[in-house]
């Protein structure tokens, strides 16, 4: 209240002035004295008279000439013209049916008739799906007749060979490539076997399929039916992808870290005590990280820093409980952590982890207990180690050896660093079960693309809701670029997910995702959200009252006395 | 100039010489006080343009100085020894004093062509209007903190006497270099030409010269003038127009909210962003609205409407300072003769003598002992302004009275009620 005092009593000042203008338009006859009150003043003279008309006159003028135009001109709204359909069948998911068709190459040489195969594994995987947008798509290829068109990247490579006598079918996935090889019976049986092919294949990208299936149905407010539900459960032994666990989902949703073209990774090391003093951790991480981070470069990039806090204390909440071994004299034993303690673990009023970066800082800690709390175990986990969500990975290291308490060494830094390696694609949304990282770089690629569209989607959307709800909200043209660009992205993308190319499907969404935040916070419009209508009340009273009513009296009394004289005018005639 | 107008005029430089070399720390001091030094005036910021414009960088690149091209030139080619520029600033007191005793002797303001006032005994001689200006509290702390608007005083005060002698063309000359230094003079231009042509020599007046085409003549003089003081400074900022943006677009936009003793900073700090060119159009009209009113009005004397002008523009006018105001004052000395009718004497000096000593005292509280906010000088602004309004609204009802007493004599010392 006291803070908007101020300019209500400047307006009261200047409506001070302006009483001041309008006494001095008092003529002077139309003063008069006290002990002659009762006598009517006497009538102006008709120079004074025109002089007051020219003086109110002269205000009005201003008023009218300049001050209304300057008014229409500062406070006009100007709205950018915005694709509002488009805009709209996007937010309700109507514009584009996201598609992730997956290609399979497949090698079978020494198959006598592969097409024939593919047909039954193809037919097989078509009626066991249940999410039509994500789908597997089987192609014969002879090594000879690889056609390298470069359109679509390949999902997967199958290499069928025959395995060895009287062993059941089975596969390999290497953990290095696309590659999956897979070994049949001697004794071969098409339809054994197809159906151990297409359940393979099934059970490699499953968890694929429901991280997709579950993103685009929480933007998605009405799933598209399915056209093969009910029907695909044949009696021919396809193991039916299990009905999507959406808690389990969720669960692992939920630690995902937001998309971000950037992350930043800090590993810190917080010794209880003053030493280790020095870790190897520039060379742990160029060795045994960065491969991860090459690979993860498509996808996201990653700048990288670290740091030591000697004598960090864990917050007074935690305390670890001692647990003597069971059959000890009493002197071995352990501090375990109980699960309550992991939440709040992490001292953040002591410890120094605030980001510096404008993109998203992924955090890993070492933490070394003090001599008198080692070993601290968390019983639950058995390296040691917990994730947070959304946040990063802690993982709490018992110095074994005396060389271990002033130095770290790479070697010794390796089973942290494999652990946050594990971490960090959990954190990405990695999906954990194929071995393959190829394969699951690609899935995150999908994944990742998928989420940038309803993300992006759905920015659209709000900036719709607000664009109508706040009619009177100014719109710069920069929103409508930002808008414009976001639509043609997201087509881009759409068109991208149906050709099966990931990489620039996640290009575009990137770019549709960055134009579509940009364009929902563009900082003009932002403090207008917060700008209720009622506030104009507050804006102009304080003008109107003070600077209105005396310029408006003056007038309305002007006129009065012409209606008067007219009047006269007319008796008198 | 009489005796004792220069006696008072060597007593004011003695006196300023004195403030200026006994206490050595006291213009420094001085030039520190917001209340003193606007952002478009401060001596400080105009060393911090010099100091640029000397090292052969643009004086405007860093946004804090926002003064006219002309005053660097002006200043290079002083001796960069501090008592030169004290006495600069001294002349240019003197040469304000020197026009306010012109102006006083031609008796303008007690009678003009159309009205000559009742009470003309008892207005003051020229050398207490001097020494009202030259010993003015108000003036002193200006011309020791030495603000730019000390020149822009001495430039109007030239212009109002060579008007007053009917000495159009310079009146004219003198105004544009006013405006030129600080913008707001050039809505004086209208009651200056009704000035010059009032007091025109009666030899000129019979040649027949029409009002219209002397303003025609003059507009266009003050036209030609600021056009080619533009020009020149243009030239002299290395052939860039630079100087407008950050001199006139400073005085019209209000970019620097540093708190000065008027009403615009705070009512900018908290605007609402979306209605900020609104109100600023608001605020600007508001100062230009009174003009042609005034002039109507007061058309019988025509250095009244410059003088009420000059007391709005320093109440309402975006970066006001001290200055500004015991510019007015000395304007209104002249009028002496209308203060016993005016009816709030004892309010507004008390309201100002309350405002001067408070204000320093609650900016002390926010800014320096941190124990108040900004309300606090805002405050005591807003009663510095209110007090500067009486005065105006009081003078102009005194000015009326004077007038209406003059064409019905029967009237005088009677009570009146406004209806």
């Amino acid at each position: 209240m006291s803070e908007r005092l101020g300019p209500d009593v400047a307006a009261t000042i200047a409506s001070a002035a302006l009483a001041v203008a309008a006494e001095s338009k008092i003529p002077p006859e139309s003063a008069v004295s006290i002990s002659q009150k009762r006598k009517p003043p006497p009538p102006d003279t008709p120079e004074n008279t025109h002089t007051r008309s020219l003086v109110i006159l002269s205000f009005w003028v201003v008023v009218i000439t300049v001050g209304l135009p300057l008014w229409w001109i500062t406070t006009a709204i100007y709205r950018a013209p915005l694709p509002l359909k488009e805009m709209q069948s996007w937010a309700d998911g109507r514009a584009c049916r996201a598609e992730f068709p997956l290609l399979i190459d497949v090698e079978a040489p020494t198959l006598p008739d592969p097409e024939n195969l593919l047909k039954t594994v193809q037919h097989a995987l078509d009626d066991a799906n249940d999410f039509s947008a994500h789908h597997l798509r089987l192609r014969l290829s002879t090594n000879s007749s690889r056609v390298d068109d470069g359109e679509e990247s390949v999902a997967a490579t199958l290499r069928l060979s025959q395995g060895t006598a009287g062993s059941p079918h089975s596969y390999v996935l290497s953990p290095s490539s696309r590659a999956i090889d897979l070994f049949y019976s001697p004794s071969y049986n098409p339809t054994s076997f197809s159906a151990f092919v297409a359940s393979t294949l099934q059970e490699i990208f499953a968890e694929e399929q429901q991280m997709i299936s579950y993103l685009l149905a929480s933007s998605a407010p009405a799933p598209s039916p399915s056209p093969s539900s009910g029907g695909g459960n044949g009696g021919n032994g396809v193991k039916v992808v299990s009905k999507v666990n959406t808690a389990e989902i969720a669960r692992k949703m939920s630690r995902i870290v937001k998309y971000s073209p950037m992350y930043h990774l800090t590993f810190s090391l917080f010794t209880a005590a003053g030493a280790p003093s020095n870790w190897e951790i520039e060379e742990a991480v160029s060795e045994y990280l960065q491969p991860l981070l090459d690979a993860l470069g498509g996808i996201s990039g990653f700048t990288v820093d670290s740091q030591i806090q000697f004598y960090a204390s864990l917050s007074s909440s935690v305390v670890p409980t001692w647990v003597p071994d069971s059959e000890g004299e009493g002197a071995g034993g352990r501090y375990t952590l109980k699960k309550e303690d992991l939440s709040s673990f992490i001292n953040s009023a002591e410890w120094p982890l605030v980001s510096i970066t404008s993109y998203p800082t992924i955090n890993f800690i070492i933490y070394i207990p003090a001599a008198d709390q080692s070993p601290l175990i968390i019983p639950t986990s058995s390296t040691n180690a917990f994730l947070l969500p959304q946040w990063g990975g802690v993982m709490i290291h018992n110095p074994l050896a005396e060389s271990d308490n002033t130095h770290l060494t790479k070697e010794a830094l390796k089973p942290a660093l494999d652990i946050f390696a594990t971490q960090l694609l959990a954190l990405l949304g990695a999906p954990t079960h194929p071995a393959s990282l190829p394969i699951r770089l690609d899935s995150l690629t999908r994944q990742r693309s998928a989420e940038l569209l309803v993300s992006a989607s759905s920015t659209l959307g709000s900036l719709y809701r607000l664009t109508l709800a706040l009619p009177s909200i100014s719109i710069p043209s920069s929103v409508s670029t930002s808008v414009s660009s976001t639509l043609s992205s997201l087509t881009a993308a759409c068109q991208e997910l149906r050709r099966g190319r990931f990489g620039g499907a996640l290009e575009e969404g990137r770019n549709a995702e960055q134009q579509a935040e940009k364009a929902f916070f563009e900082k003009s419009m932002v403090g207008q959200v917060y700008f209720p209508e009622e506030h104009k009340v507050a804006v102009y009273l304080p003008l109107m009252g003070p600077v209105g009513a005396p310029l408006l009296m003056a007038a309305l009394k002007e006129i009065l006395r012409l209606v008067r004289v007219r009047k006269a005018s007319k008796l008198g005639g | 100039m009489d005796r004792r107008s220069f006696t008072v005029i060597i007593a004011a430089v003695v006196l300023r010489l004195v403030m200026f070399t006994a206490f050595p720390s006291l213009p420094d001091l001085l030039t520190n006080r917001v209340e003193l030094s606007t952002p478009v005036t401060s001596f400080k910021r105009l060393q911090e343009g010099l100091f640029l414009y000397t090292h052969g960088l643009s004086p405007y690149d860093g946004g804090v100085f926002h003064q006219a091209p002309l005053l660097l030139a002006f200043f290079t080619t002083l001796p960069s020894n501090p008592i030169v520029v004290y006495l600069v600033y001294i002349l240019s007191d003197v040469l304000s004093a020197y026009s306010l005793i012109q102006i006083a002797t031609s008796g303008v303001s007690v009678s003009t062509p159309y009205h000559t006032s009742s009470r003309k005994s008892s207005a003051w001689p020229p050398w207490a209007v001097a020494a009202a200006f030259l010993f003015n509290p108000f003036s002193i702390a200006t011309c020791i903190a030495r603000p730019t608007i000390v020149f822009t005083n001495t430039a109007i005060l030239t212009a109002v006497a060579k008007g007053v002698q009917g000495q159009g063309i310079a009146a004219v000359l003198a105004l544009a270099m006013a405006s030129y230094l600080s913008l707001y003079p050039v809505l004086l231009l209208p009651p200056m030409i009704l000035l010059a042509y009032d007091n025109l020599p009666a030899v000129k007046k019979k040649k027949g010269r029409s009002l219209g085409s002397f303003a025609a003549v003059l507009a266009s003089v003050f036209t030609v003038a600021a056009v080619g003081l533009g020009t020149l400074s243009w030239g002299i900022t290395g052939g860039s127009w630079e100087f407008l943006a950050s001199t006139y677009g400073v005085h019209l936009l209000l970019p620097d909210l540093t708190p000065n003793v008027g009403l615009w900073w705070y009512f900018f700090i908290e605007m609402f962003d979306s209605f900020r060119e609104f109100f600023l159009c608001v605020f600007q009209l508001h100062l230009a609205i009174y003009l042609a009113g005034l002039c109507l009005r007061l058309r019988k004397q025509p250095l009244f409407v410059i003088t009420t002008l000059l007391g709005i523009s320093s109440i309402f006018k975006s970066y006001p300072s001290i200055g500004d105001t015991a510019l007015y004052l000395s304007l209104l000395s002249l009028y002496r003769h209308i203060f016993p009718l005016m009816r709030y004497t004892f309010f507004v000096t008390s309201t100002l003598l309350y405002a001067t000593l408070l204000g320093p005292a609650f900016y002390h509280l926010w800014i320096y002992a941190g124990s108040g906010n900004a309300n606090f000088f805002y405050a005591i602004t807003l009663v510095w302004s209110l007090a500067v309004t009486v005065l105006v609204s009081d003078a102009i009802f005194a000015v009326l009275r004077d007038e209406w007493e003059t064409e019905r004599p029967e009237m005088k010392g009677k009570e009146i009620v406004q209806i």
